[in-house]
């Protein structure tokens, strides 16, 4: 029963934690559906593949999203026909680049490791940005959104049809029943998609917290004497316990003394991009192929990178 | 009814969190710093609760799996206003090590300690940044020779607890409690004396000595020992608290 106990105490903790970035990433994913165009965004985003990836990392910087808002507004993106390179490295880079995160990232490390910082901002982009242009190269063009079967024939759909109409009719000309009937699509929107994602969340949250409770974190530190295998094993920590983008660096700082530098930063990094939570969640609204090369590719370029700052550094 | 349910869990959501926070028990789960977004979430839920409620154009389709939304209800039943037992701090500990390989010449430690003016007295609103640095501040060796006094709840006997010593210590929060630490301080003592996960007030000198892997290490010598009734196990950083500033007299030099 206690066990029963610890675990509901650190799921509703996570559950706590999550809810308001996904009701954020909700709400600005309806915000975008009402008030922006496919056609604007198109026009947003320039040709050339790699400007394209620099921009929707620009973007993560400037929507204040964390690991579990940006996947609302990811699929959003990707429904509005905005290339798959450009939303992969928003999703990517997003959580760790946002100013919440920068910010939380500084205090942990400025006093006594102050090139941490500067490394999980530039391997993060970095890695950002080649696996969305990877992922763009083999789904060009491919539904990677799971289909969802409830939008059918019934008075529902009519209802919500007649909703979508009005609004396509106030993108053009505005008057104050349908800026209402804008508003209420909002309201419905947000709902949809912020359930749509808490049903996934509440599975990762239950695995996390179940992992969290039956392990002992001190496991990995039968690791830390290898230089690779700590860095293997720091990041499938990062991917088992789950933590927010926000917090990930306090734990990252009490690592630092066991772990070698670079076992640490690939915790840092692959953290924000990946996690058991998270996993659960993109496997609910995109097709699995895609999760499942998104999620090897996450773990491979953080291993080469972090591999390559042991030579280098 | 059934068309209307996300705005009911919704509702649900809205009253759930807002129950936790005037019970007083959203530090059960958050850090205090952290609380701001989820309160203001309860309301913009309510609001998008009534407002999809009571519109006649929003309806929703009701999915099977949907019931699953239900299940942060039943985790706070399950809970009951409790919190993480005590002995899950094994898992959560075991990672702080101070990496001072040289050992520092303390002369003439004084044996006559008057606790009446305790140069440490960690209360819950400094111990998070006091704990880490003591225990792994690279610096935090020019405190060797000061007394201390703390409060907490004790392990033993687990792996990385070299012998002849037991720790004491509270859970560290930074975000939420998915986060927390046990963090604390080694103290040398026999073991034996102490009860495991019970709370005690000790006194002590701050010395040095090694851990399991030979590393030197910053103890609590123990003088006095109380054992107490149980306190607040989590703890936050001094920022929650207000009370930064009372760490200034200590001078930590990171």
């Amino acid at each position: 029963m206690d066990i029963i106990k610890n675990i509901s105490i650190i799921f509703i903790s996570i559950f706590y934690e999550s809810l308001p970035f996904l009701l954020l990433g909700a709400l600005i994913s309806s915000i975008i559906e009402a008030f922006v165009s496919d056609e604007k965004l198109a026009r947003l985003i320039p040709k050339n593949k790699i400007l394209a990836s620099l921009v929707g990392i620009l973007l993560g910087f400037f929507i204040p999203a964390c690991d579990c808002a940006v996947i609302p507004v990811s699929k959003r993106l990707i429904k509005k026909k905005v290339p798959i390179n450009v939303v992969v490295s928003f999703m990517l880079a997003s959580p760790i680049i946002n100013p919440v995160v920068l910010l939380s990232t500084y205090y942990a490390f400025y006093k006594t490791n102050p090139e941490i910082i500067i490394l999980r901002i530039i391997l993060g982009i970095i890695i950002a940005l080649i696996i969305g242009i990877i992922m763009g190269i083999i789904f060009n063009k491919k539904e990677v959104i799971k289909e969802i079967k409830e939008e059918s024939s019934d008075d529902i759909d009519e209802d919500f049809m007649e909703l979508i109409e009005e609004f396509d009719a106030c993108k053009i000309n505005c008057h104050d029943e349908t800026v209402n009937s804008k508003f209420i699509f909002i309201v419905k929107d947000t709902l949809n998609d912020l359930f749509e994602v808490v049903k996934y969340l509440i599975f990762g949250a239950l695995i996390a917290s179940t992992i969290q409770v039956l392990t002992p974190r001190s496991v990995i530190n039968i690791f830390k004497n290898s230089q690779i295998l700590s860095i293997v094993a720091l990041m499938l920590f990062a991917y088992l316990i789950s933590l927010c983008s926000t917090s990930d660096s306090f734990i990252g700082k009490s690592l630092i003394n066991t772990f070698t530098k670079q076992s640490v930063l690939a915790y840092l990094v692959l953290g924000p991009m990946i996690d058991i939570k998270n996993t659960i969640v993109l496997l609910g609204n995109f097709k699995k192929k895609f999760v499942l090369t998104l999620i090897s590719l996450i773990f491979i370029m953080v291993f080469i990178f972090s591999i390559l700052v042991v030579i280098l550094l | 009814m059934k068309k209307k349910y996300l705005g009911i869990v919704s509702l649900i959501y809205a009253l759930i969190i807002i129950y936790t926070w005037f019970n007083s028990n959203l530090n059960n789960y958050l850090a205090p710093n952290m609380q701001i977004c989820i309160k203001a979430s309860s309301i913009v839920l309510l609001i998008l609760g009534i407002i999809s409620i009571l519109n006649n154009k929003i309806k929703f389709r009701f999915k099977i799996l949907d019931l699953v939304l239900l299940l942060p209800v039943l985790a706070l039943f399950i809970i009951n206003d409790s919190k993480l037992d005590l002995s899950l701090s094994i898992n959560r500990s075991g990672f702080n090590r101070n990496k001072i390989k040289t050992d520092i010449k303390v002369e003439d430690i004084e044996e006559d300690y008057d606790f009446t003016n305790t140069y440490f007295d960690i209360d819950d609103s400094i111990y998070m940044e006091l704990a880490n640095y003591i225990s792994y501040g690279e610096k935090a060796t020019k405190f060797i020779g000061k007394t201390i006094r703390v409060r907490g709840f004790v392990q033993k006997y687990t792996s990385y607890i070299p012998e002849g010593f037991f720790t004491i210590g509270k859970y560290a929060v930074t975000c939420c409690i998915a986060d927390s630490e046990y963090i604390g301080f080694f103290v040398k003592y026999d073991p034996d004396k102490i009860k495991s996960f019970n709370w005690y007030q000790i006194e002590g000198v701050l010395k040095q000595g090694k851990d399991k892997d030979g590393y030197n290490i910053l103890y609590i010598d123990l003088v006095n020992i109380e054992e107490i009734s149980s306190e607040e196990e989590y703890i936050y950083s001094c920022d929650n608290y207000n009370s930064c500033s009372k760490l200034e007299k200590y001078e930590l030099d990171y």
